[in-house]
């Protein structure tokens, strides 16, 4: 008897239902409305990751008390709540622009935490 | 020409920015708020721009994106700047830290958005403490002023941002104890109801609702039961030890600027009928975004309110016969209301479905007579549908028609 | 002593004063105000952190006419007499209130009875009353449920602001001298041989009278002075708001037709411009101003039953207030049985609002025949509010963002409330000291989206203008924290 595994596919807003058999090495989706899903699928039964985005601490800005980032890679599910504990200790100063790393390699995952906002001052 | 954009949200800043591109000669866009964006800049998760920008942004990023945008082109921007008075002759009085200014352009897009419904307006009774906050107002208060707004949570409404912010919450150390929904069914996206809330092990209470809340100086906690017909069911009462209710239980557009000019507010949308230019009863007056009906995806809105930007430099001529459309049964809401007739290109129409319909045909009627039809392999209320009308069906259409835009599961009787 | 004079804060050093009077809602605020034209040190005392925060902010804010309370008792003449007062008081204290009329509607023979007993009940105490006949009630209010037989109008009575009217009187005396110690709840009292000391939350206040306005409290300060033989239990009304679009829906103020349980569901319009429907009646053991779902329920049906419309959909909010239901039946205001120097103001119910004017000049008297009053010449009659945006004209508003930038940037976008609008309720005396103090004086917070909006922007102007910290911002003072401070530990 395959296992069975019901998904929402994430990747997009439109949220396919999808349908995992896993047997053996063959894995099977079912549901996707496109070649993403199936990607996301195979990831999401072999080992789940995420985005993880959050607020640090800005420093020097008139208008701005937080500075909104995100990792620049998905991490593995399980760490998702560690790596926004370590995000939450991060400070950063202005300038600052789009896309600019503010943490290497956080918690060793190899994965950086870049700025989603530019603020100059 | 002139054209003045109201409200600096995704929809305001898209309608400004092809309104530039079109040939308006000034246009200028009102924002009351301290930065550009609307509620871009605190929604800081992603799922933002694939269709439009074709990368998954977040919302600081895709507002970033159209700022840069906006300000290449020239647009000016008041900041800060609030439209405290509409007229029908399109002036507009402004008030901002410069004084007070008189402003009539020749063609107004509002891009005012929505606001949250409060606790009032569903009536939770109980006591009157402080705690209680809408989930946007709480996504603002975490994530643009960095405050802690709860240790211990309970969110009421399954909507987006009530499960964006269920996830928030739990990133930023809190514990959200559970997320109850009055309907059978999540009001929020699928996706979201897994990466926000099933990904941490936060229950979805469907069905369900808080009827009391506890608590004298701040919230102490919150009593939630089963909902059936309306009424609690007795004996499912639990109560939740909780310090804050965040109340994620819908959008109301902000049409106090459009009431204010005269306009007449449909029950169905809770704002003014548009066309497919997003223009009013009024020529020259438009409404995008949320202000003209609530979306749930700031793609759909951008692409929606640069049609209105550019069909305001536009000039139509005298001419406007106009077919009018109805959403019926299962059809929660259709934009737009009026099909200005004769234009180059055909319209599509938006729609949301009442309740989640699996595969589905939606036709559009004119009395008993089928227009046009499509088939859809699922509708969700949570989801603004497209319905694009073809060349073939549009020039059908006569003056004055009235039209209805059903939805009906295949199976079922049609 | 010009620094000192009418400050209101809780650095008032305690000492010694001729009059303290305890609570600072409608009726307290009224005796505070008229003390003040005597060469008296005045001392208005309360609980919570603001004036007002209590019962008279949870009323239905009608000036009643006064046909209503039993002739002879001092309910009735303190009625009569106090709409006569809140002519003048609200044109010198610029408090808004509307003289939009009453109407007491009849739906059978029973309650075209009832009517006609006020009719005459009315005359008989020298209030302007009239009948109305069906038709003429349909043609000044269309929206009433058309199946009304008559109604009992009263054009001399109205709507009121009822926080600007405590908040008015207060700053009035204030003004006069007059001093202001919140948050000192009291806990007891000690007759001395020159007076009563006033044992409170905050330390003693020693004073040569004690004026006991406490409203739902009245009777614990009453036990403090020995005094058992009047109670008081509260009695829940609960009232929805209603968004300002339906706030025309009618004209005057509507009742139904009055039961043993007072004067029924009313339909209203409010100084805001809101629609208010409500109260229900409901006798309590404990206080407890949490509205129900069944209260609600009810306020809703008694609503439709006088105006058929579907006002849930128009829900801002809701909320409970609590009368104080006097075991004998009537007002209240006395010396103390138990205590030389205790002047008791108690049982105050509806109409309470209407009445609050004449009975503060009742308990004055009492005052006086304790301590001599002896009138100042310089009693300043006037009170005068920060001035409202909309409320000016546009060269004015020109005039005052010019001065003051601030007044150009609107926060409340509901109420139309500037930023200097909401810095100037926390400048004025009484001064705002939270966000209920801030809508209670300028409406921010208080429209249709209840502060979805302008309430995070608010905690900010009060952590600046304050100088607190944001975990120190309250919605009414105590422990009611906005939020928990900075969630990235700048706080610590």
């Amino acid at each position: 008897m395959p296992d069975c595994i019901e998904l929402i596919c994430i990747v997009c807003p439109v949220g396919c239902e999808l349908r995992v058999t896993v047997q053996g090495d063959d894995i099977v989706v079912a549901g996707n409305k496109c070649p993403k899903g199936e990607q996301y699928a195979v990831h999401e039964v072999v080992s789940p990751v995420r985005f993880v985005q959050s607020t640090v601490r800005l420093l020097g800005s008139k208008t701005e008390r937080r500075l909104p980032v995100k990792t620049d890679k998905p991490v593995p599910k399980d760490k998702v709540l560690q790596v926004a504990a370590a995000i939450r200790r991060l400070t950063c100063r202005v300038p600052v622009h789009l896309g600019e790393v503010i943490a290497e390699n956080i918690e060793g995952l190899e994965v950086n935490v870049v700025a989603t906002k530019t603020v100059t001052a | 020409m002139t054209v003045a954009v109201v409200g600096g949200g995704p929809a305001g800043m898209a309608a400004a920015i092809s309104a530039k591109k079109a040939g308006a000669l000034k246009v200028v866009l009102i924002e009351r708020a301290e930065r550009l964006g609307g509620v871009l800049p605190q929604c800081i998760h992603s799922g933002f721009g694939l269709s439009y920008f074709g990368q998954d942004l977040t919302g600081p990023e895709f507002a970033e994106l159209l700022g840069r945008e906006v300000e290449a082109i020239g647009v000016e921007v008041w900041l800060q700047s609030m439209v405290t008075e509409a007229y029908p002759d399109r002036s507009l009085l402004i008030s901002r830290a410069e004084g007070i200014s008189l402003l009539k352009p020749d063609a107004v897009i509002f891009a005012v958005g929505a606001r949250e419904r409060p606790r009032g307006a569903i009536a939770i009774p109980g006591s009157r403490p402080a705690g209680i906050y809408t989930a946007g107002t709480a996504q603002y208060m975490t994530n643009i002023q960095g405050y802690e707004v709860g240790k211990r949570i309970f969110i009421l409404g399954s909507g987006d941002i009530g499960l964006i912010m269920a996830r928030r919450f739990t990133l930023e150390g809190a514990k959200v104890e559970a997320v109850a929904e009055l309907m059978p069914f999540p009001g929020g996206l699928s996706r979201n109801v897994q990466q926000c809330l099933k990904d941490f092990g936060i229950p979805l209470l469907l069905s369900h609702s808080v009827i009391e809340v506890m608590g004298r100086e701040r919230v102490e906690a919150v009593k939630v039961a089963k909902i059936e017909n309306g009424m609690p069911v007795a004996g499912t009462e639990k109560v939740y030890e909780v310090d804050t209710l965040v109340l994620s239980v819908g959008l109301l557009p902000e049409v106090e600027l459009l009431r204010q000019m005269g306009l007449t507010i449909l029950p169905y949308t809770n704002s003014v009928t548009v066309n497919q230019f997003f223009e009013t009863e009024i020529p020259h007056v438009y409404v995008v975004g949320n202000g003209a009906g609530i979306w749930d995806l700031v793609d759909h809105v951008v692409v929606s309110a640069s049609t209105a930007g550019a069909a305001s430099v536009a000039n139509w001529g005298v001419e406007r016969s106009e077919a009018f459309v109805e959403p019926c049964r299962d059809v929660r809401l259709v934009i737009p209301q009026r099909i200005l007739l004769g234009a180059d290109e055909p319209p599509v129409l938006w729609f949301r479905a009442g309740k989640p319909l699996s595969v589905s045909k939606v036709t559009l009627l004119r009395g008993t007579e089928v227009l046009a039809s499509r088939g859809y392999l699922s509708l969700r209320p949570a989801e603004m549908a497209t319905f694009p009308l073809r060349k073939e069906h549009y020039e059908k259409l006569k003056p004055g028609d009235r039209l209805t835009l059903c939805v009906s599961e295949v199976g079922s009787d049609a | 002593m010009e620094e000192s004079r009418g400050k209101s804060s809780e650095l008032v050093s305690l000492g010694s004063w001729d009059v303290v009077v305890i609570g600072a809602g409608i009726v307290g605020a009224a005796v505070f105000r008229e003390l003040t034209r005597y060469h008296l040190r005045v001392l208005l005392v309360d609980a919570l952190n603001d004036v007002g925060g209590e019962a008279s902010r949870a009323t239905s804010a009608i000036i009643h006419a006064g046909f209503d309370p039993e002739p002879g008792t001092l309910m009735s003449q303190a009625n009569v007499d106090g709409v006569q007062l809140w002519f003048r008081w609200s044109q010198e204290l610029s408090i808004d209130l509307e003289w939009n009329g009453s109407l007491v509607v009849a739906f059978n023979d029973e309650e075209v009875n009832e009517i006609t007993r006020l009719l005459h009940q009315g005359k008989n105490v020298g209030v302007p009353v009239k009948f109305l006949g069906r038709e003429e009630v349909l043609r000044r209010e269309p929206m009433l449920n058309p199946e009304i037989r008559a109604a009992l109008y009263a054009p001399v009575s109205g709507i009121i602001d009822p926080f600007q009217a405590v908040v008015a009187l207060v700053g009035n005396g204030l003004k006069n001298g007059g001093h202001v110690f919140l948050n000192a709840r009291v806990k007891g009292l000690e007759r001395r041989k020159d007076g009563v000391l006033v044992h409170t939350e905050k330390g003693s206040i020693q004073s040569k009278v004690v004026v006991n306005c406490a409203g739902v409290g009245a009777h614990k300060i009453m036990e403090m002075a020995g005094e058992t033989w009047f109670t008081i239990h509260p009695r829940r009304g609960q009232y929805f708001v209603l968004d300002k679009q339906v706030g025309h829906l009618v004209r005057h103020v509507v009742f139904p037709a009055p039961t043993s349980l007072g004067k029924g569901t009313l339909v209203t319009r409010t100084t805001h411009g809101n629609l208010l429907i409500g109260p229900t009646a409901e006798d309590l053991a404990e206080p407890d101003s949490s509205t129900t779902a069944e209260g609600l329920r009810a306020v809703l049906e008694g609503a439709k039953r006088l105006v058929p419309f579907p006002f849930e959909r128009y829900a801002i909010t809701q909320y409970a207030g609590l009368r104080a239901m006097g075991s004998t039946g009537d007002f209240l205001v006395a010396h103390s049985k138990a205590m030389e120097g205790l002047v008791n103001v108690a049982g105050i119910k509806s109409p309470g609002f209407a009445a609050a004017p004449a009975l503060a000049r009742l308990a004055v008297k009492l005052v006086g025949d304790i301590v001599r009053l002896e009138e100042r010449s310089d009693f300043d009659t006037r009170f005068e509010f920060p001035p409202r945006m909309t409320e000016i004209p546009f060269a004015d508003r020109e005039g005052l963002i010019f001065e003051d930038p601030k007044y150009g940037h609107i926060v409340c976008r509901c109420e139309m409330v500037s930023e200097g609008e909401i810095v100037s309720a926390l400048r004025m005396n009484p001064p705002a000291m939270d966000l209920d103090g801030i809508k209670r004086r300028i409406r921010a917070t208080s429209g249709r989206c209840q502060g979805g909006f302008c309430m995070p922007r608010i905690i900010d102007i009060l952590v600046r203008e304050l100088g607190i910290s944001p975990n120190r911002i309250t919605k009414f003072g105590g422990r009611s924290f906005v939020v928990y401070g900075d969630n990235r530990g700048d706080d610590q």
